[in-house]
């Protein structure tokens, strides 16, 4: 069953890397299966989705041990329904357990997605109900971006629309999912990501459970220049990682403009760049 | 003043964890003081709590300081204000932190507030901390601690809610009261997602929810079946457990087919490339 799970996802991942690209590459194969489409968020009828060659050799991003670090695994975001902000205090809903519903109005509600600074932003998931019994769009997810910045002059907030999805059918429990453009990296300081879902329907048979998002750590790419550059120039193996820490505060080198790479590293050292790196502390 | 509260906590947990074995072990304490049993949210008649062996041992283990990474205790904490209505339709409003109901119909009626906390964390206890400064007798304020977990692979499954623990407080003046979470509760955070409702009885600035405030612990997960890298750091090695968590999120693949080198020595190059993994580091 969590193995099942596991190359479902990886699958989300890879087949919209390859539905962005103009052009599936040799290898690809074509996704057919109209229930399939239809759980990946796809139309029943799509005709140009793709499983990405190598997709299936990727099945250890096992989503079913939610493991926060490294860069090869998932992280999770969850907002739960009744966690959602409605978009006005003039119209009404109730949270049903831990689900939202709209009693009036047209509505809509925000949940900020808080994720890792610099982690790669993959995908939106939204579960909810539609049991009314109408056909067409009940229930429409949507991620945003808001930048702002605040020095050395204030701009306007920039929003962004990353994506969106939908519940198009009376479907009883569904999930469906935004996949956000390749290469959306999570910038903090500046900006802010917000799931919107508009529901289009009163009552209890249109609820909204929960937004997921999926984020993925990364180590960010090599910079131009080398801050060790006696010993770790920028054509060194491990420049882009040992460049990674210095920014981070983690380490200063072992002497000017130098870091040691090929030396040993004693138990001490360790301590020094585990601690520095965890930010551990005492107690008070 | 905090010490004792830091070592009243430290009890909390190793109580329950003698309340939830059959028999008390030898060596263990029995709590008798009503005061005492009742902080720790026990009846204040309890009879069969006990405070482990070896338990003041773990004195630094304070509460006081919220260490996030390693084996300590971290702390997710809710401000009363942050909290979500169940329904439009129960009027609130918030103080600096706190929150109250001004909703003057009957009944009870809920703050929600989601809980977000590591995956793959422990999840020990929620203590709800507020006011009950009206004269009325009988519960007031009750807590209820939910986990709400959803499949969507490979069929939409229908939410399961489950009632980790509920307590109810009659408290006059500030209080607090700890709902446990029943032992070995791992936080999913792919399937699953955490709420704490507060549920008020009367409205009134004299009954008010100040903040509540979940505790968890990292933990490093049981070892797997199988070994990653057979030829050195098999099941039986005494850090296969450890090799096998770093391999599962991506931070090692090992030093050749099969092995992980467990005995050779690190350069100061090669912890970067750990360490810049583990975390994600990335430069501004």
């Amino acid at each position: 069953m969590p193995r099942i799970g596991s190359k479902c996802l990886t699958l989300l991942v890879f087949v919209l890397a390859v539905a962005s690209r103009a052009v599936a590459a040799e290898g690809d194969a074509l996704i057919t299966d109209p229930d399939l489409l239809a759980r990946l968020g796809f139309p029943r009828d799509a005709r140009n989705v793709y499983l990405a060659r190598g997709a299936l050799l990727n099945q250890r991003s096992l989503p079913s041990s939610p493991e926060e670090f490294g860069t090869q695994d998932f992280g999770w975001t969850t907002v739960l329904g009744n966690q959602h902000h409605p978009d006005t205090s003039s119209q009404e809903f109730v949270s049903l357990g831990f689900s939202i519903s709209r009693l009036s109005g047209s509505m809509d509600f925000f949940a900020q997605l808080e994720m890792p600074s610099g982690a790669l932003l993959q995908h939106v998931t939204w579960f909810g109900l539609d049991d009314d019994g109408n056909v067409g769009v009940q229930l429409e997810g949507t991620v945003f971006r808001v930048c702002q910045t605040g020095f050395p002059s204030v701009g306007p907030p920039i929003v962004t629309l990353l994506g969106n999805g939908n519940s198009s059918s009376a479907s009883g429990d569904f999930t469906f999912v935004v996949m956000v453009p390749p290469g959306e990296v999570v910038r903090n300081l500046t900006c802010a990501y917000v799931a919107r879902t508009r529901l289009d329907g009163v009552g209890p048979e249109l609820q909204l459970r929960k937004v997921r998002a999926g984020w993925q750590r990364q180590v960010s790419p090599a910079p131009v220049t080398a801050t060790f550059p006696n010993d770790v120039p920028t054509t060194h193996p491990y420049f882009r990682f040992i460049e990674a820490l210095a920014s981070a505060g983690v380490t200063a080198g072992c002497a000017p403009q130098s870091f040691c790479p090929a030396n040993p590293i004693t138990r001490g050292e360790m301590a020094v760049f585990l601690s520095a790196a965890l930010g551990l502390h005492f107690p008070d | 003043m905090r010490r004792i509260r830091s070592r009243s906590l430290l009890l909390l947990f190793l109580a329950l964890a003698v309340a939830s074995r059959a028999v008390a072990a030898e060596g263990d304490t029995r709590i008798t003081d009503p005061d005492l049993l009742a902080r720790l949210g026990c009846p204040r008649d309890a009879r069969n709590v006990f405070l482990a062996r070896g338990a003041v041992l773990h004195q630094e283990a304070s509460p006081s300081a919220p260490k996030e990474f390693g084996g300590d205790v971290g702390w997710t904490t809710v401000l009363g204000n942050q909290h979500h209505s169940t329904s439009s339709s129960f009027g609130y409003d918030a103080l600096e932190g706190s929150i109250y109901r001004t909703y003057p119909g009957g009944g009870f009626t809920g703050f929600d507030a989601q809980l977000e906390m590591p995956g793959g964390a422990l999840f020990q206890h929620v203590t709800f901390f507020g006011r009950d400064d009206n004269a009325n007798p009988g519960e007031q304020v009750r807590g209820d601690v939910w986990r709400v977990c959803q499949a969507e692979f490979p069929g939409v499954g229908p939410p399961i809610l489950t009632l980790l623990g509920s307590v109810g407080s009659a408290d006059t003046g500030n209080f607090t009261f700890t709902v446990f979470i029943p032992p070995g509760e791992v936080v999913r955070n792919f399937t699953c997602g955490y709420y704490a409702r507060t549920l008020f009885s009367s409205p009134g600035l004299e009954l008010q929810l100040h903040k509540i405030r979940a505790a968890w612990q990292r933990q490093v997960s049981a070892a797997p079946a199988t070994a990653t890298f057979p030829n050195d750091t098999p099941t039986t090695h005494p850090y296969f457990r450890f090799v096998e968590a770093l391999a599962a999120s991506g931070i090692t693949s090992g030093c050749g087919p099969q092995s992980f080198c467990p005995n050779a020595p690190i350069t100061r190059g090669e912890m970067a490339v750990f360490l810049s993994v583990a975390l994600g580091l990335h430069f501004p």
